[in-house]
């Protein structure tokens, strides 16, 4: 009999609730929503074509392309229209716009943050990719009959929200993804026509055959798949977006995407990546990568200023005036970046030029970054010379104010300020009279807070923008991007400019010193993920952007910063961990703890880095397949009985039974049994027919004279004919439930286990009344155990 | 005494025979002790027609007892006796008698009163003068079908005389044994609502009737059809023999012939022995009971059109074959519970024996 055309169009609908439900689980990595409609249409259009193809029952094959025909209308009427042929068929211009969509989406990829702007590259790759992923699901579910497999391509869809975001993938996408499968589960029917191979020996037709084997090799490769298509894909290899991805522990790189991926960084069990660097100034450096000086919005990051970067690097200026300052000290640094790959180059402040940075990179006029324009920090060594006045407590005292010649988003008071910040602000600077006094009482205040990176991301406001400072003031509680995000807002409230710097603080030494021409032989430090930092800088007119110091047991507090200084003390905070490493170089701090473990920590990126990620991968695997567990066992165990002649063939339509709330009574005849299934009975009489069928073989096959050939394939095509009676008579929510855990292999391991259990008892009690003897006992034990396990694996 | 010997068209109660009874010493039937003959095997088609002949001339008659003739024609096929139980005027004789009626052969009726001789039914030795010999007269029981109306009204003596014919096949007067004519088959009738002056068949000779079956009233449509067609003339005058003696035998050989499968004469085995084991029951089946349940089945098997026996065979004929042997113990009596209803519980909870349980019978 044909299949009823648009039999499989719940299967269609359901893989599409599953995709752009889940879809949804992206809110977080992309901002806003605006890319869902995109992803709704792209997807519906890929599994709409190839919706069309099967009701027109094409091979397997044309199906597929038919699915890419719709993804590729449906790609260029959302991203490429007019650039299309009728807004649908990609014409010669087409390429090129892809070009660039992909050049964007490349850009965000590296460059921007999560939740990285809704641009036209960023959400047509999603489309595109979700969309794909459909079609794959699609092609698993139907054309390969392994409807329960698919559901491991939705949840690939699912692993770039489920790392990127500190909550995961959230419940709205999971649940709507899970609905989506478990809709796929109940609704998927294999048709003949539009499946791989054609009509199939109806044995396996009936199974809708999932393999352990088969089940094994696609959630491998589907787990391979994930942790290597980042490194092959270009673009995807490097940059910001996959960094914070715990994935990436992986690579050795460091991604410093500047606040999001820096609390994931921190708190990595060890640090991730190294980095060196040789100095010659008094004591470690911070290595400064980027500031951020805008705070509005939701989620702050680095302004993108790539126009304005000036060339070249030998000669960068401030342009700032110094001229509060009595003396300049100079530093050089050599820096190894190994495998920390960002578009900027760590550097310590202010550099004054850069030499041997391979690849073409200029510098921000307005806070000194160095940025690749194209290039990236990978694999770079170089020497910095930076320059600072010499900063003290009374120059920074009588440091002018207000500021002149500096841009206004520095200064700027963000909107919406919480109310507890600015009377915090208020409060806490209310006795100082200079700027300096009132940065230093923000920053005494602040480090009275508790440093933890956990309490963020366990009351949920890991990251950044104004509620989570809110919150931050509130906890009393955070790391360095509350720190000193917390000190920048609240400096410009109390009128003094500022900025957050992000980079390094100064990491350790590693006792090895390195040759530079010039300076001679240079103490070497090592950084790596755990040293990623943020600070403050604030502006004082005549000296510049000063760093400061607001995170306690983090970096180094500069000798200028230290409340001492002003009798402001804030006590026993200074259990810096750096601060004890390089005693020469700074004031001396009271009060020194051990700081946390660390050795071998340089080494920490050279390999061990696989075990975690193995181990997830394993974990994700043995997740995978403990899921479809139950499925594949009944699948194999269906096999083998239907391979095994009448007497298999006959359990199996008992198992079907089972599994679909008919079980087999043990008093029951078979031709009873199959009166009593004849209840699934639907319009057309097929399942009488099955049933009559299958009696009439099994009857003679076990009751009638020896010899008889039964018709072991009718009574196969009959079995599989009852099994879709049975599935059809269920509701769509017992169906999906029976897919994922069919009964009728729990049962049979209750009952091996069951077996073993009884003869046990019974050898055990033989043995200790010493009375029955034990071997008959125990003889018939082991026959009963063996037969029950013989029966579990259908064999 | 009140013995009708009829032949072919026997109307009402008291007809003359038509045809006379095979005596002893006028054909192979009779003589003493003589080996019945197994007849050749019917072939599956032959047997199906003339099964479904004798039924719908059955249904000509009795109206709306379709099960209770199938069951009739299963008893005969299986050569067991059958006992037919129920209120008066349901039809119990005219069922005997139709079923005669199908069947070319010799039927004769034993009205049972309490004053009825074991001569009556076995005949006596009468001493004849011109001979100067002992001359053997064959009684009522010398016929191929025997229609025992109200058996339970004849004294015990008379009943075990009954007894051993239905039993061995053969009646032994002064010494001599002289064999039945086959097919041979008891059909007797008993009232159970009227006990007065009734000697109950004992436990021994309720177990030599394979089966035991209650009519039950017909429903209304049948009836109504029944008014129908006996308002004139009785159908049973119009009724034609279907199949010979010789079709009967046959038939009956090929049920003998079905083949029965080691799991289901272990499911029959396990249905007797569960009875035995039934706390419920203070009787439990007799392997005799077994045997004929097997036989029942085996005819059911056939009659179906099969050549095998299924353990619904068994399962079926267990109503019709065992009840009438049990006995409930006092406690399951006083509480209402009848042996069919004990035996239900029986049937529903002997397990089937299914390729899957472990046992030295399976096939490859």
């Amino acid at each position: 009999m044909r299949p009823r055309r648009w039999s499989h169009g719940g299967a269609e609908l359901s893989l599409a609730l599953a995709v752009v439900g889940g879809s949804i689980a992206y809110g977080g990595v992309v901002r806003g929503y605006s890319w869902l409609y995109p992803v709704a249409v792209v997807a519906c259009g890929a599994l709409g074509g190839a919706a069309v193809a099967r009701s027109l029952r094409w091979h397997p094959v044309a199906v597929a392309i038919a699915g890419l025909a719709g993804w590729t209308a449906a790609m260029c009427f959302m991203f490429f229209r007019t650039q299309s042929i009728g807004g649908v068929i990609p014409g010669p211009e087409t390429p090129g716009a892809v070009r660039e969509a992909l050049a964007q989406a490349w850009e965000t990829v590296v460059y921007d943050t999560v939740p990285a702007a809704p641009n036209v590259g960023i959400t047509a790759v999603l489309a595109g990719t979700l969309g794909l992923i459909a079609l794959i699901a699609e092609t698993i579910a139907l054309s390969c009959r392994l409807p329960a497999v698919s559901g491991i391509a939705v949840l690939a869809a699912l692993v770039v929200p489920a790392v990127l975001k500190p909550q995961s993938v959230g419940a709205a996408g999971f649940a709507a993804a899970a609905a989506g499968y478990l809709g796929l589960l109940a609704t998927a029917r294999p048709d003949e026509a539009t499946a791989l191979g054609g009509p199939r020996p109806p044995d396996e037709s009936a199974a809708a055959a999932v393999s352990p084997g088969r089940v094994a090799a696609l959630a491998a490769a589907i787990v391979a798949g994930t942790l290597v298509l980042p490194q092959v894909v270009p673009g995807f290899d490097r940059g910001l977006f996959p960094e914070g991805s715990r994935l990436r522990s992986l690579g050795q790189n460091v991604g410093l995407n500047p606040l999001i991926s820096l609390g994931n960084d921190l708190r990595s069990a060890e640090g991730v990546g190294v980095l060196r660097y040789a100095t010659d100034a008094r004591g470690p450096v911070y290595l400064r990568t980027v500031t951020v000086e805008d705070f509005d919005g939701g989620s702050w990051g680095p302004e993108n200023r790539d126009d304005q970067l000036e060339y070249p690097l030998e000669s960068i200026s401030a342009r700032v005036s110094l001229a509060g300052a009595s003396a300049t000290a100079s530093t050089t640094t050599v820096v190894a970046t190994g495998g920390f790959t960002s578009p900027y180059l760590p550097a310590p402040y202010a550099p004054v030029a850069v030499e041997g940075a391979r690849g073409r990179f200029g510098w921000d006029p307005q806070d000194l970054s160095i940025k690749g324009e194209p290039a990236s920090s990978r694999d770079q060594f170089y020497l910095v010379r930076s320059a600072m006045p010499e900063l003290t407590p009374a120059a920074l005292a009588t440091a002018g104010a207000p500021p002149r010649g500096i841009g206004q988003a520095v200064q700027s008071v963000p909107r919406g300020v919480p109310g507890n910040v600015r009377t915090t602000a208020e409060t806490v600077t209310s006795g100082a009279a200079s700027a300096y006094g009132r940065a230093l009482a923000l920053q005494g205040y602040l480090r009275t807070f508790q440093y933890s990176e956990q309490t963020p991301v366990e009351d949920g406001y890991d990251g950044t923008g104004m509620e989570v400072l809110e919150t931050f003031l509130d906890k009393r509680s955070g790391y360095c991007i509350h720190f000193s995000a917390a000190m920048a807002v609240m400096s410009r409230i109390v009128g003094i400019p500022s900025r957050i710097a992000v980079g390094f603080a100064p990491g350790r030494p590693t006792g090895q010193t390195i040759s530079v021409p010039g300076p001679g032989a240079l103490p070497e430090f090592s950084v790596d993920g755990r040293d990623a930092h943020a600070w403050p800088e604030l502006y004082f007119e005549g000296l510049g952007w000063v760093p400061f110091e607001p995170t306690p047991s983090r970096g180094v507090t500069p000798s200028y910063a230290l409340t001492d200084a002003l009798g402001t003390g804030t006590g026993t905070n200074f259990d810096d961990l750096n601060d004890s490493l390089n005693p020469g170089a700074i004031a001396p701090t009271p009060g020194v703890t051990s700081p946390p473990a660390l050795p071998g920590a340089g080494g920490a990126g050279q390999g061990t880095p696989w075990v975690p990620a193995a181990l997830a991968a394993l974990a994700v695997l043995g997740a995978v397949l403990l899921a479809v567990l139950p499925a594949a066992a009944r699948a194999a165990q269906r096999r083998r009985r239907l391979a095994r002649g009448l007497g298999g063939i006959w359990e199996e339509l008992e198992a079907v039974g089972v599994d679909h709330g008919l079980a087999p009574h043990p008093a029951d005849t078979p031709r009873a049994y199959a009166q009593r299934l004849e209840a699934w009975e639907g319009q057309d009489g097929r399942l009488r027919h099955a049933l009559a069928t299958l009696t009439r073989e099994y009857e003679r096959h076990e009751f009638g004279r020896p010899g008889y050939e039964p018709d072991e394939d009718a009574a196969r095509r009959a079995v599989a004919d009852v099994h879709r009676a049975g599935r059809r008579a269920q509701r769509p929510v017992h169906r999906a439930r029976i897919a994922a855990l069919p009964p009728s292999s729990f049962a049979a391991l209750a009952k091996a286990l069951r077996a073993s259990r009884r003869g046990l008892t019974r050898a055990g009690r033989a043995v200790v009344r010493g009375l029955t003897p034990l071997a008959p006992a125990a003889r018939a034990a082991g026959a009963r155990t063996a037969a029950a396990w013989r029966r579990l694996r259908g064999g | 005494m009140d013995v009708h010997h009829s032949g072919q068209a026997g109307i009402g109660e008291h007809v003359t025979a038509l045809r006379p009874v095979r005596r002893p010493g006028h054909g192979a039937a009779g003589s003493p002790a003589g080996a019945s003959v197994d007849a050749e095997p019917m072939d599956p088609e032959r047997f199906g027609s003339l099964c479904t002949g004798i039924l719908a001339a059955i249904g000509q008659v009795m109206d709306g007892q379709s099960e209770a003739a199938e069951l009739a024609l299963t008893v005969l096929l299986a050569q067991g006796h059958l006992l037919v139980e129920d209120v008066p005027g349901v039809g119990k004789t005219m069922l005997a008698k139709t079923l005669a009626r199908t069947i070319d052969c010799t039927v004769s009726r034993i009205q049972f009163t309490p004053d009825l001789l074991p001569s009556d039914v076995t005949g006596v030795s009468v001493y004849n003068q011109a001979t100067r010999q002992f001359e053997f007269r064959p009684g009522a029981v010398f016929a191929n079908i025997v229609i025992g109306d109200e058996i339970n009204r004849a004294s015990a003596k008379t009943q075990s005389a009954l007894l051993e014919c239905m039993e061995e096949h053969q009646v032994t007067v002064d010494g001599t044994s002289y064999a039945l004519s086959e097919p041979f088959m008891v059909v007797a009738t008993q009232n159970p609502i009227e006990m007065e002056g009734t000697y109950p068949l004992p436990e021994a000779q309720r177990d030599r009737f394979m089966a035991r079956i209650s009519m039950g009233y017909p429903d209304a449509a049948a009836e109504a059809e029944m008014l129908e067609n006996h308002q004139s003339v009785s159908p049973l005058v119009r009724l034609e023999p279907v199949v010979s003696e010789d079709d009967v035998r046959a038939m009956a050989s090929a049920v003998r012939a079905v083949f029965v499968s080691a799991p289901v004469k272990e499911y029959t085995v396990a249905l007797g022995r569960a009875t035995r084991a039934s706390e419920r029951l203070r009787l439990g089946a007799s392997p005799r009971a077994v045997l004929q349940l097997l036989r029942a089945a085996k005819a059911r098997a056939a009659l179906s059109g099969r050549d095998f026996v299924l353990p619904d065979d068994v399962a079926a004929m267990a109503p019709a074959v065992l009840p009438h042997r049990l006995v409930p113990d006092r406690r399951a009596a006083g509480s209402g519970l009848t042996p069919a209803a004990i035996l239900e519980g029986i049937v529903a909870s002997v397990p089937v024996p299914t390729p899957g349980a472990p046992s030295p019978r399976r096939r490859s």
